[in-house]
């Protein structure tokens, strides 16, 4: 069959799906190896990851550009928090995810995709029910105080990425990632 | 139309293969839970390298992990066994496509230019060896509990050992590696299920890092040389923390042609991506710059190492007083005269045998009157019933040679590779019309006007707020 130029608007990423299903297993790859990306405000959440159990992340303040927030939600519990860097509660916390921790769940869906993200965290219930960070939202666990230090100085060590420098030697080890 | 033989491998190819698979089932269980199935595979694998130089460390290691007694240097033997396969599988590979292809004459001269003694045997410094030293440890942990039952516990007290060794500019291959592999495992480990786990990538990952944990890499003695450098294509690699961008081309000095590489990488963050990728490489304005107007560079007592890699000059080549751009030339018909199935050929890159493995092999090749069908997967067909794949599994999100463009392409230039048991093409560039499609292309321009506010900026004024000295 000749080519369907109606699929062309599938991004090659899609075809890595067209393998056997037994071709993958012995591949130097991985299924999907591009995250869908939407577009990150990066002013308002700098810095958003999903790392041991828990997605977290830093948080501009709307009012000072000195402060930032640390705020995260564990997985499968969906406990929360959110404090500065100082380990001063947030002061929007009422027992439910501030604006901080609302902002955080909208970007890690825009850098990871909302599967990963659900995924991740283990939420609980109909998975297909879920389609927006208010669906997530609705499922949270309780207020659960922990030091921001942890986090925020992750922050840190991802800016510093930005500062290191990398060298114009080959690297024949980055073949592996696409 | 393209060699029928590709389609298939050769037979030891295929056993050796089938050896990596069995040995990996030891990684996704765990060397501390291994059953007599694995055991079986560790003795089959000791038949295989008795009569090699490996064969008396490769005793020590198998009956040690045997008796469940547990050393680093038991799996660093076990990651120079599997190395030491896929480098076989390598040979094999490259082997059987240049003589498919005609080339074996001029990669054999080429061997002769790069003979192993040229590479220097570097010792590690000091200060270094307690960094390795904590990487072999680590990688121990992850082997002994295997991929399966991997926890945040094993994994998350590696961020300090990483952040010293993205601190060691001469760590830079082991840094790329090892922090991709660490994003990977702390990412994936929760939301991939067991039955599917990338086995083969991640044990590909861990014995490389292995391999860099145990020894400096070697470092290649660098020549200076001068010559007329046609860029035919760029290659992105990249992971959260880092992109490397690949150059292929063809570089002339007095007269002689050969295929170069070079290389050019910048640590980044996640949410750097698309074309923000390219600000991350002011360096290297004057290549991208040659490459969107497919003009020659002229490059002067630029750095070549015995691999046949170019290795640029810190700052750009222009302001370096490195390089120029030169004359306009037509990438596809360079690309035909060199690299044509039937074409003569150039002498070619070289890879170390530290570091051969068939994800490495990237024969250059020119294509040109295939239809493209999509029935099962994107393959390129030929009258003549000859057939090959598209490397679909290399296509990052920066490609600019989508499906829809190799759909409508008349030729193409890209690399032979080898993935998953097959021979694959992955096209770097391809003929629309009368147009060149390239990754890379629009580069020059995103380096030119720059948006006024850009992740990077934002990101780097933060930086600056924030990580001032304490």
């Amino acid at each position: 069959m000749p080519f369907n130029s109606s699929a062309g608007i599938l991004s090659l990423a899609t075809w890595v799906g067209c393998y056997g299903a037994d071709g993958m297993t012995d591949s130097s790859f991985m299924l999907s190896a591009t995250a869908p990306s939407g577009k990150r405000d990066i002013k308002k959440v700098p810095f958003v990851e999903l790392f041991g159990d828990r997605l977290q992340g830093v948080v501009s303040s709307g009012s000072d550009i000195e402060r930032v927030y640390v705020s995260f939600f564990a997985a499968e519990s969906l406990d929360f928090y959110c404090s500065t860097n100082n380990n001063r509660s947030c002061g929007g916390l009422g027992g439910y995810p501030c604006k901080h921790l609302q902002s955080l769940l909208d970007e890690a869906i825009a850098q990871y995709g909302i599967d990963a993200v659900v995924q991740f965290l283990k939420v609980p219930g109909d998975i297909t029910q879920i389609q927006r960070t208010a669906d997530i939202i609705t499922r949270k666990g309780i207020v659960k105080k922990e030091p921001a230090g942890e986090v925020f100085s992750r922050f840190l060590n991802y800016l510093r990425y930005l500062e290191l420098t990398a060298s114009h030697r080959p690297i024949p080890e980055m073949s592996w990632f696409v | 139309m393209m060699p029928d033989s590709l389609a298939t491998l050769p037979a030891s190819t295929q056993t050796v293969l089938d050896l990596v698979d069995d040995l990996d089932q030891c990684f996704r269980v765990g060397f501390a839970n291994l059953e007599p199935s694995h055991h079986r595979t560790l003795s089959t694998l000791q038949r295989i390298v008795n009569g090699t130089p490996l064969q008396s460390a490769c005793e020590k290691a198998i009956a040690a992990l045997g008796e469940y007694e547990f050393s680093e240097s038991h799996f660093a033997v076990i990651a120079s066994l599997r190395a030491a396969l896929q480098g076989a599988v390598f040979d094999q590979l490259q082997y059987q496509v240049q003589s498919e292809l005609g080339r074996l004459t001029q990669s054999a001269t080429v061997k002769q230019l790069s003979p192993v003694a040229e590479m220097t045997q570097t010792n590690i410094p000091a200060h270094l060896q307690p960094l390795l030293e904590s990487i072999r440890q680590w990688l121990m942990e992850v082997a002994l509990v295997g991929f399966t039952r991997l926890e945040t516990s094993t994994l998350t007290p590696f961020t300090a050992t990483l952040e010293k060794l993205q601190a060691e500019p001469l760590l830079i291959r082991q840094s790329a590696l090892l922090t991709g592999l660490f994003n990977e495992l702390v990412s994936k480990r929760s939301t991939t299920d067991s039955n599917n786990l990338p086995l083969c990538r991640w044990v590909d990952l861990w014995t490389r890092a292995m391999i860099g944990a145990k020894s400096l890499l070697p470092l290649e003695t660098a020549k200076p040389v001068s010559g007329t450098l046609e860029l035919l294509g760029i290659d992105v690699r990249q992971h959260a923390n880092l992109v490397s961008l690949v150059a292929y081309g063809v570089l002339t000095v007095d007269g002689q042609p050969q295929f170069t590489r070079l290389t050019l990488s910048a640590y980044k963050v996640d949410a750097i991506q698309g074309d923000e990728i390219w600000l991350l490489f002011p360096q290297a304005t004057t290549l991208l710059n040659a490459f969107a107007q497919t003009k020659t560079l002229r490059l002067n007592e630029v750095l070549m190492l015995s691999t046949g890699d170019l290795m640029l000059p810190d700052a750009d080549l222009l302001l370096s007083g490195k390089g120029a751009i030169g004359l306009k030339y037509d990438l596809m018909k360079r690309a035909a005269e060199f690299f044509a199935v039937s074409a003569s050929g150039v002498a070619q890159c070289w890879m170390h045998p530290c570091d051969r493995h068939p994800v490495q092999l990237a024969e250059p090749i020119f294509l040109k009157g295939y239809t493209v069908h999509s029935t099962d997967a994107l393959t390129l067909h030929w009258a003549d019933s000859s057939a090959i794949p598209i490397a679909t599994e290399r296509s990052g999100s920066l490609s600019a040679v989508t499906v829809e463009a190799i759909a409508h392409s008349s030729q193409l230039f890209g690399l032979l590779r080898f993935d998953a048991g097959r021979w694959a093409v992955q096209p770097l560039a391809v003929t629309v019309g009368k147009k060149a499609i390239a990754t890379g292309q629009t580069a020059a321009k995103v380096l030119k006007s720059p948006p006024k506010t850009s992740t990077v900026g934002v990101l780097r004024e933060r930086a600056s707020r924030l990580l001032r000295p304490r």
